[in-house]
């Protein structure tokens, strides 16, 4: 009985196997309103596969004659539309294609012309910028090594570096890659010099560039600034021509006091340097016989010398205006061109003609209506200067006042309190009616 | 003019050397290179990131030195160094997106 009923299970299970695959095998015939549609598709495939299977046994039994070939040519259309109608297409096969990969670095130097040029324009500027600073160096610190015993004799300091918790000179102080600066300080008559060596960029491969469009020179600049009362009232330039047009625009102290001079013949310099100078005395006074030869005999050398009690730096650019007098302080300023040939005895000569004018200038005193004619000018100069920036500080009092007042009147109307309101109302019409009144002085009758 | 005469020294006059403070210290037109060099490095620098042109990017390299070689002694290092960093990175990000070489102009012409 068990063994019966174990038979029949498995047969049921065997069963229902089966009608399920029956069911996958037809499910793409199958259309989901119809239940009876399914069947005619089940039924038809099977009827398609017989068919086909019959024909081909139809020739065999009956003759080719009473069969023409235009009822297989039907057939044959039958068949082909059959084909069409069910929905299978062929597959379009596309041409096989390389993916455009490109190929590796290692393997394609050659195509990377533009990376290796830039490369190459690299590494030039930084063999430029190498050599271009080691030679600027060199030159800078062949200068100083140069000069270095005579600004010893003539200053206590010579070389100070101004972090050095002792007094030790010696120090070159190198701010860029083309440029140094020498302190000296410790010397009757003036509070320091301050030596600037300027020299072209080297290092820099546009500026190597530039130098051949527009060629500039190295160049010593020394900056002595002078105690008060060492030197009297008069400035005036006189150098190249170029340099001394160029310094003219640019420094607020020559534009305000001097006048362009001519006649270089007169005074014996060399035809292409240039002269301003405020009192004409001044320029004889200090171009004695020794300066002018000196002048004559290192005429390439010289770029400008600069004498001035009023100097105060750089003019200011157009629209800005001085809010206070400019400190001035009385400062001499040569600067010489260095050239990569100059001897130590040619260098040793220009410093010694600074001290020389130094000393010669400290000594120096004008006559009686030199010293009016320049004390009348820097009065009337700070008297035009007052003038304007009265206005000016007319004009900020007045801005102040107005803003007081607009502060005054928000705060009386963000005031919540009516009888605080009231009340700042009040103190703003007496101020108010205050203002509007004439101004009167009171006079106290005894 | 030879200075053989009294000695013109006094230690008791001795100043200090102080720095020109960067601030008040006036800049000519022609000193104003490394922030134009500067300017036109981080401009190519930019470039050379976000529209995938590798020649923005070394030229913004090229920028990047002449600002170097022109740097004065006021001037912050760091902002030297963030330059040289940005366009060695626009370099490095244009070939790591896209490893072919520049077309170079003269390929046309053969």
């Amino acid at each position: 009985m068990k063994y019966m009923i174990l038979v029949l299970l498995f047969i049921a299970l065997f069963g229902i196997s089966k009608a399920g695959l029956t069911d996958n095998e037809f499910a793409e015939f199958e259309v989901a309103d119809e239940e009876t549609q399914k069947k005619a598709i089940v039924d038809e495939p099977i009827q398609e596969v017989e068919e086909p299977r019959k024909l081909p046994t139809k020739p065999k039994v009956i003759d080719e004659e009473e069969f023409p070939e235009e009822e297989f040519e039907n057939f044959d259309r039958k068949s082909t539309q059959e084909e069409s109608s069910t929905g299978s297409k062929p597959l379009e096969i596309k041409p096989l294609t390389f993916a455009d990969i490109p190929s590796h670095f290692r393997s394609n130097w050659s195509s990377y012309q533009v990376e290796a040029l830039a490369l190459v324009l690299i590494s030039i500027y930084i063999l430029n910028y190498v050599y271009g600073k080691m030679r600027n160096h060199g030159i800078a610190n062949k200068w100083f090594s140069d000069n270095l015993p005579l600004l010893q004799r003539n200053f206590f300091v010579a070389g100070d570096d101004g972090t050095s918790t002792e007094l030790e000179g010696g120090h070159l102080i190198k701010d860029t890659d083309c440029s140094a600066q020498v302190w000296c300080s410790g010397r009757v008559g003036c509070q320091g010099m301050l030596t600037q060596i300027k020299l072209i960029k080297r290092q820099d491969l546009l500026g190597v560039i530039m130098q051949l469009f527009k060629p500039k020179s190295d160049r010593v600049i020394h900056k002595i600034d002078l105690d008060n009362n060492e030197m009297d009232s008069f400035v005036m330039i006189l150098g190249q021509k170029k340099s001394v047009i160029k310094a003219y625009k640019d420094l607020a102290d020559l534009n305000t006091y001097t006048t362009e001079r001519r006649n270089m013949d007169k005074f014996g310099l060399p035809s292409n340097f240039g002269l301003y100078a405020e009192i004409a005395e001044s320029i004889s006074s200090l171009l004695d016989p020794t300066t002018v030869q000196f002048l004559s005999k290192y005429e390439k050398y010289i770029d400008y010398i600069h004498i001035s009690d009023q100097y105060s730096g750089a003019k200011l650019q157009e629209g800005e205006t001085y809010t206070r007098l400019p400190e001035t302080t009385p400062t001499l300023i040569f600067s010489f061109i260095l050239y990569e040939d100059t001897s130590e005895e040619i260098n040793a000569a220009l410093l010694n003609f600074v001290f020389y004018l130094l000393e010669k200038i400290r000594r120096y005193r004008l006559s009686k209506e030199g010293k009016n004619k320049a004390d009348k000018k820097r009065q009337s100069v700070e008297e035009t200067f007052l003038k304007t920036t009265h206005l000016q500080r007319q004009e900020a009092a007045q801005a102040r006042r107005e803003e007081k007042a607009k502060t005054e009147k928000q705060r009386m109307l963000e005031e919540e309190d009516p009888e605080k309101q009231r009340a700042l109302e009040d103190k703003i019409r007496k101020k108010e009616a205050k203002m509007r009144q004439p101004k009167m002085k009171q006079l106290k009758i005894k | 003019m030879q200075a053989n005469g009294p000695d013109l020294r006094r230690p008791n006059k001795v100043i200090r050397y102080r720095p020109v403070d960067p601030q008040n210290a006036p800049v000519s037109n022609e000193d104003s290179i490394p922030e134009y060099m500067n300017l036109l490095g981080m401009i190519f620098s930019m470039c050379g990131l976000m529209m995938r042109l590798k020649w923005c990017a070394w030229v913004a390299l090229l920028c990047s030195c002449a600002c170097f070689a022109n740097t004065r002694a006021t001037d912050d290092a760091k902002q030297i160094v963030s330059s040289f960093m940005l366009s060695i990175s626009a370099v490095v990000m244009s070939y790591l997106q896209n490893p072919t070489p520049i077309v170079p102009p003269w390929a046309n012409m053969f």
